[in-house]
């Protein structure tokens, strides 16, 4: 039997400003993430933490503002946050606290690296640091594939949602390469933490179903017949969008992402309540 | 979902190939020496793993009909896939997927940018997968995983997705890490590395010895196989992971994450822990780690004496390249029937007491086999083997 993964909720945190369950507004100032005035206090949401570095902390802060919002949505079933798998995208990784792991080598010695950011140098590092505060126990990983990493791990697990494989996944985008004065990695323009809940739910909640996914691959030399080279920002607010505009109308709306070295992905997203429309496709 | 492994290559410490990796593996043997490439001058140990170099690398990977890769990280991965694809590219496929596990990919490109005071455009972490991808006509998603220590078990996983779904008929999965001074200066910070090789289990090992590596598999549905006469080496039949929720480092000391993950994959394949005939374990040779395996072991098995395996004192730890490396041995052991000796463990701590293979290689006619990864984060992943004649 297949399952229809709905989007229940989303955040995103951008150099525009927070959002959550709202269309975002991107303005084109700024690389480093907005401030944030009114964001958890970390001390309340994760006692335990202990020196975690600065994405990771916006990240527990973001994934903790997601899973309230969808905690305080009237009728849905409970979220167990046990069963919450985490699948995030990255195209930067871990770089911010690479290059601070090996500044820190390079001004101290060889020897005198800092574990506590070395802890850090893992991609995953951040996400499990949102696991131990949020109470998460499911699977966990990232996942890269070029500048539509953040597209793919939607794709993915919209895929195990339908499976049955997972009951809800936390998945979106994770691009951070701040450092202070300097940017770790020039892959990504903007930071960004754009993050999405795909579920297994009842229809009748009417949130957007994931009604159609893809990911696929394309050499220089064999080029994908759609050609979209989005930034991993805009194409992850196309997705927050359309799911604010699908919440609140019937339709359907193609989101189609291709990165310049040959990775593509495309979900549609529809209605719940009109799975015929037509479908529109999106461009940003 | 069942798989098929049809095909296996690898690159390690003990050389080019799952020959000459095998054949250590059963004597016992390490490949855990002192560090050529880079000087380890007042770290807490200078032993390592080491892969043979770029020039054998490249030359292994030829036959692929690629340009040299420009990371480590990638020449490494294509020389496991020259092995596993027979030296063959393949055509074009949109049912073919790539999968590759690795926890920092082309790192060096970054650190050379960063070292000349420039900013890395790359795709540092995805450029290993790209470059399979490349080598092996794959038009399906071409997917890194990181997960840690448990990033190539956690591609494995993918891949038994992706077949499980319909999406592609054929994964080439791989694992890939490169020994770099970097990630020796930072277990060197948490003081995680040993300055004896690694002895998983023993009662005076003193931490990890890191390696370097690469192992691809090819996967491929059970129809996919047949119409293409390949033979399966093993067939996974389950995938699970978890994360313990206790500690960025520390695993979970009564295993109970490790269980979960264990469990999830037993129930993927409708297998119960009584039908369980081996645990290949993660064996880092911490003592955290040790010993909360002895612990899940005794849970999962309820204190049968299920035999156990471990590769990191003969290849070292290679990180995100640990999960395919493990399964790859694992696989090939069991087709040929045999248990291969725990590395470097000569009598067991008296608190990770384990049904350890100790000293020499034994016969085993089991048919069936978890394999386990831990990783840091607390993530763990387990898959399940069977010997392909023990479901046919």
């Amino acid at each position: 039997m297949t399952i229809e993964p709905l989007l229940s909720s989303f955040a995103l945190w951008t150099p525009a400003g927070v959002w959550t369950n709202a269309a975002p507004v991107i303005q084109g100032s700024g690389v480093d993430l907005a401030p944030w005035s009114t964001a958890p206090s970390l001390s309340a949401i994760h006692p335990r933490a202990r020196r975690p570095h600065l994405l990771a902390v916006a990240l527990v802060q973001l994934a903790h503002a997601l899973l309230s919002a969808r905690d305080a949505v009237r009728g849905a079933p409970p979220l167990h946050r046990h069963e919450v798998d985490l699948l995030l995208g990255t195209l930067t990784g871990s770089a911010s606290a690479d290059f601070e792991f090996w500044s820190g080598t390079q001004s101290r010695g060889p020897a005198f690296g800092s574990p506590s950011t070395f802890v850090y140098t893992l991609p995953t590092a951040p996400p499990a640091e949102a696991a131990l505060a949020l109470g998460l126990r499911s699977s966990l990983a990232t996942l890269t594939a070029g500048s539509i990493s953040g597209i793919a791990s939607i794709v993915r697990s919209a895929s195990r949602i339908a499976a049955g494989r997972a009951r809800a996944c936390l998945c979106g985008g994770v691009e951070f390469a701040r450092t202070g004065n300097r940017r770790a990695s020039g892959s990504v323009e903007q930071d960004a933490i754009a993050l999405f809940l795909v579920e297994a739910a009842p229809a009748s909640m009417r949130w957007p179903v994931i009604r159609d996914w893809e990911a696929g691959f394309a050499s220089e030399t064999e080029p994908s017949d759609r050609v979209a080279d989005l930034s991993p920002l805009s194409s992850l607010t196309g997705v927050a969008c359309a799911a604010v505009k699908l919440g609140a109308s019937s339709g359907s709306k193609e989101i189609f992402s291709s990165s310049s070295d040959g990775h593509w992905a495309r979900i549609t997203l529809a209605s719940s309540q009109r799975l015929d429309e037509p479908v529109e496709s999106h461009s940003s | 979902m069942a798989v098929a492994i049809t095909s296996v290559g690898a690159v390690t410490g003990h050389g080019l190939g799952c020959g000459r990796l095998l054949e250590a593996v059963l004597a016992g043997r390490t490949a855990i020496q002192k560090v050529s490439r880079f000087s380890c001058e007042g770290l807490c140990s200078s032993l390592a793993a080491e892969a043979p170099g770029d020039v054998e690398l490249v030359e292994a990977a030829a036959g692929l009909g690629q340009a040299p890769a420009a990371d480590r990280s990638s020449r490494l991965l294509l020389a496991a896939a020259s092995e596993a694809l027979r030296g063959q590219s393949r055509p074009p496929s949109r049912r073919r997927a790539v999968l590759v596990g690795t926890t920092k990919g082309a790192l060096e490109l970054a650190l050379e940018r960063w070292a000349s005071g420039e900013v890395p455009g790359d795709d540092i972490l995805g450029a290993p997968a790209r470059a399979l991808a490349l080598a092996t006509g794959s038009r399906g998603p071409v997917l890194t995983l990181s997960a840690a220590c448990a990033s190539s078990a956690v591609a494995i996983g993918e891949a038994l997705a992706l077949i499980g779904d319909g999406t592609c008929d054929e994964a080439i999965v791989g694992g890939t890490e490169a020994l770099h001074a970097f990630v020796h200066r930072g277990f060197h910070a948490l003081k995680a590395i040993s300055a004896s090789p690694a002895a998983p289990f023993d009662a005076r090992r003193s931490g990890l010895s890191l390696g370097e590596g690469a192992a691809v598999l090819v996967l491929e549905s059970l129809e996919n196989a047949e119409r293409e006469g390949r033979a399966p080496i093993a067939i996974v039949e389950g995938f699970g992971s978890s994360t313990d929720g206790f500690d960025q480092l520390t695993p979970e000391p009564t295993g109970a994450g490790l269980v979960r993950a264990c469990r999830r994959a037993m129930e993927q394949a409708g297998i119960d822990a009584k039908a369980i005939d081996r645990y290949h374990a993660h064996g880092t040779a911490t003592v955290h780690n040790d010993r909360m395996e002895a612990m899940a072991h005794a849970a999962l098995f309820s204190g049968r004496a299920v035999p156990v395996c471990a590769a990191k004192g003969s290849i070292g730890h290679t990180l995100g390249a640990a999960g395919a490396l493990d399964v790859a041995i694992c696989a090939l052991t069991l087709r040929q029937r045999v248990l291969p000796p725990v590395a470097n463990l000569r009598e067991l701590d008296a608190l990770a007491r384990i049904p350890a293979v100790i000293g020499t290689a034994r016969p085993d006619g089991g048919t069936s086999a978890l394999v386990v990864s831990a990783g840091f984060g607390g993530i763990n992943a387990a898959l399940l083997l069977r010997r392909p004649e023990a479901i046919q």
